[in-house]
């Protein structure tokens, strides 16, 4: 056991570094960048907690884990104890360890991190969660008793592996729907390797599988059953939806069906879950060697889509956002990495018009120099065109991460669900019943574009909340106003 | 390659049906035309206008004689069935667009046509029966790659505006269609393709058997 450190000893203790790859080799390859903490620093780094009386951290967290608890026994060098902790709140600590945006959430909220470093809260995540599932020794979470109620999760990304979870452990009979030929969702085809190793997530759906949840892949919820469909023809007893923000969205400028524009679902489609990479993939991508590639966007989506351009042998990887660089979405981690392997950032621009070939094949975007104005609804300073300011830079590839707007398609055979004006489905947030009785929704369906974590938050409130209606609960049509 | 599997092969992955159902109406006679490979895709709507009361004709053409494909199956459904080839080796010869624009001329009522074959082959049919004010409709072939939506690879250019040919289409008013949009960005990974047919004709050469 550790020896007891004073609360003043505990605050000089240095933050622990993530070990990386050498930032000039990694950028030649999809190996995961952070290497993950030893041991040794994991109880060093588990030592700098000041456990909080009155703990900000877990207010921070959006499925509010107790992070002192787990780390008290990190510093214990109790690992298998700590993980458990972990999962009473998150089933998925080795994903979310990798990207949640902490510097937000958790660490955010952190009171070290007023005068000093926040504890690294998701490196300990991620080391209990890798020790586990590195040394083998995972034992599936008692199932109770079969209550004979069958569930159907639409979607196999983070909001239904939550909710899956859940309601496996419940004693319910569960069966997730994915429209793609491999699970996972995001986590397989959006995060890159680099990132998130699919291995990983491939390792969580093994553990729910051996838990007793059922995986059908290749089954376009929408076109092969509808909603009533699950209810009527197959005799499920509840419905959740969790098939995420699909239809990418595009710049709406002239020129953006020219050949090298890309929306980042596709760039990251292509390498990500059809290994575009690889000798004789049978999905490929345009040839990035030596080409000039630009990705518009500030988020983690377009980090990861800079990034990948990079590995793919780009000449030039490039950032280009319309507000600065303080404004971006990526997570902090993501935008020094990016920076660490050349990647340039462009800020203050915004596309006028892609420029294209005779043959129709990309050859450059016109960009508008932006300045910062007042704040606009989202708190951020709005830009605003710099009258005059126009500028043409020559690119061959253009990949637009901009976001994404709810996939049609569950409400095209589900009429009777209520939608916002922007598409996303109406859904009671601490329950996600939907106004359709049975019916349940969560994560980016629900919320738009969102991260990982707060769709599995929303998967395991709405997996609660169905255990309750399958227990004789009434269904309260007010709950979805 | 589908059309190298055996009996008792098996194909990793299938999803559908995707996209949205065609428009099957009684729209009175109907023209089914179908290009090479695209006569299997029309059949099934052949099929279906019949079922629904409508007099249909088949256009089914090929570069020649052994490119024409479901002769029988199309005949045993519709009233009339045309078989055209390039080279004359076989029924009408010349294109589908020239079967059709005869029967235009011959002043046969026509209320609908369905195209199904190569870009510039059903470009050609819009440009038909554009004059005519007859309603056109063509199944467009972009290239796809989850067929849900997610991707947006498939957008097309239709009435001035961008559609996912997945699952918006992939039937689309051919007299709306960029058709010239479509075949440009059909050739994204032309370089590639070719590069995979020669290594692939050369496996086949290797193994001694036809490509085709």
């Amino acid at each position: 056991m550790a020896p007891e450190l004073t609360r003043r000893e505990r605050m000089k203790l240095p933050r622990q570094e993530m070990p990386e790859r050498d930032p000039a080799r990694r950028a030649t390859n999809f190996e995961e960048v952070n290497l993950g903490l030893s041991a040794e620093a994991a109880v060093a780094e588990a030592q700098r907690c000041l456990l909080c009386a009155r703990p900000t951290c877990i207010e921070g967290c959006p499925v509010s884990v107790d992070i002192p608890g787990f780390i008290q026994l990190v510093a214990e060098r109790r690992f298998d104890e700590a993980v458990g902790v972990i999962k009473r709140d998150n089933s998925l600590p080795a994903i979310c360890g990798r990207v949640c945006p902490q510097e937000d959430q958790c660490e955010g909220a952190c009171v070290l991190g007023r005068k000093h470093r926040p504890v690294a809260i998701g490196y300990l995540e991620r080391f209990v969660a890798d020790q586990e599932r590195i040394q083998g020794g995972r034992v599936a979470s008692p199932v109770k008793v079969n209550t004979g109620k069958r569930v159907a999760i639409v979607g196999s990304g983070p909001a239904g592996l939550a909710c899956a979870t859940d309601l496996i452990k419940a004693g319910h009979d569960v069966t997730v729907f994915e429209a793609l030929h491999e699970l996972g969702g995001v986590l397989v085809y959006g995060i890159p390797e680099f990132r998130l190793p699919k291995e990983i997530v491939r390792a969580e759906i093994d553990q729910l599988a051996a838990m007793g949840v059922r995986f059908e892949t290749n089954a376009v919820i929408g076109m092969i059953d509808t909603i009533d469909d699950l209810f009527e023809k197959e005799g499920y007893d509840a419905v959740f939806i969790g098939v995420g923000a699909g239809l990418p969205r595009f710049l709406d400028v002239p020129g953006e069906n020219l050949i090298g524009v890309y929306s980042a679902n596709e760039f990251l489609t292509r390498v990500n879950l059809m290994k575009a990479y690889a000798e004789g993939a049978e999905t490929p991508l345009l040839d990035l060697y030596q080409k000039n590639v630009a990705v518009f966007g500030g988020g983690n989506t377009a980090m990861d889509a800079v990034r990948t351009a990079r590995r793919l042998g780009a000449a030039r990887a490039m950032i280009l956002y319309r507000r600065s660089e303080e404004e971006m979405p990526a997570r902090a981690e993501e935008v020094e990495h990016a920076k660490a392997e050349s990647i340039e950032f462009m800020t203050l621009v915004a596309p006028l018009e892609l420029q294209g070939n005779d043959d129709g094949w990309l050859s450059g975007v016109r960009l508008q120099r932006m300045e910062l104005g007042e704040p606009d609804d989202s708190g951020r300073r709005r830009p605003e065109p710099i009258e005059g300011d126009v500028f043409d830079l020559p690119i061959d590839v253009a990949v637009v991460a901009i976001g994404n707007r709810p996939n049609p398609l569950i409400h095209k055979t589900a009429p009777d669900l209520e939608e916002t004006p922007w598409g996303t489905l109406v859904a009671d947030s601490e329950t996600g019943r939907t106004g359709k009785v049975g019916v349940f929704a969560g994560g980016d369906i629900v919320s738009g574009g969102a991260t990982v974590i707060l769709a599995m938050g929303a998967g395991r409130r709405a997996a609660a909340s169905i255990c309750e209606y399958l227990d004789g609960g009434v269904w309260e049509l007010s709950a979805a106003e | 390659m589908l059309n190298l599997l055996e009996a008792g092969d098996t194909v990793a992955d299938l999803a559908g049906p995707l996209g949205m159902p065609s428009e099957i109406e009684r729209f009175g006679t109907a023209v089914v035309i179908g290009g090479g490979v695209g006569t299997a895709i029309a059949y099934p709507t052949a099929v279906a206008l019949a079922e629904a009361g409508n007099e249909v004709i088949a256009i089914i053409g090929g570069r020649s004689r052994e490119y024409v494909i479901l002769e029988s199956e199309m005949a045993a459904v519709c009233a009339e069935v045309f078989p055209t080839t390039d080279d004359g080796s076989y029924g009408y010869h010349g294109f589908v667009t020239a079967k059709l624009a005869d029967l235009i001329a011959e002043g046969r009522q026509i209320d609908y046509v369905m195209a199904i074959g190569p870009v510039p082959m059903m470009q050609a049919v819009a440009e038909v029966t554009r004059p005519h004010g007859i309603k056109t409709v063509v199944s467009l072939n972009p290239i796809m790659v989850d067929g849900t939506g997610m991707c947006g690879g498939c957008r097309v250019h239709v009435g001035g505006e961008t559609k996912f040919a997945c699952v918006d289409g992939p039937e689309f008013d051919a007299h709306l269609v960029d058709f010239d949009l479509l075949q440009r960005r059909n050739t994204a990974y032309a370089a590639f393709e070719h590069f995979r047919r020669e290594g692939f004709a050369e496996k086949c050469r290797l193994a001694g058997t036809e490509t085709s």
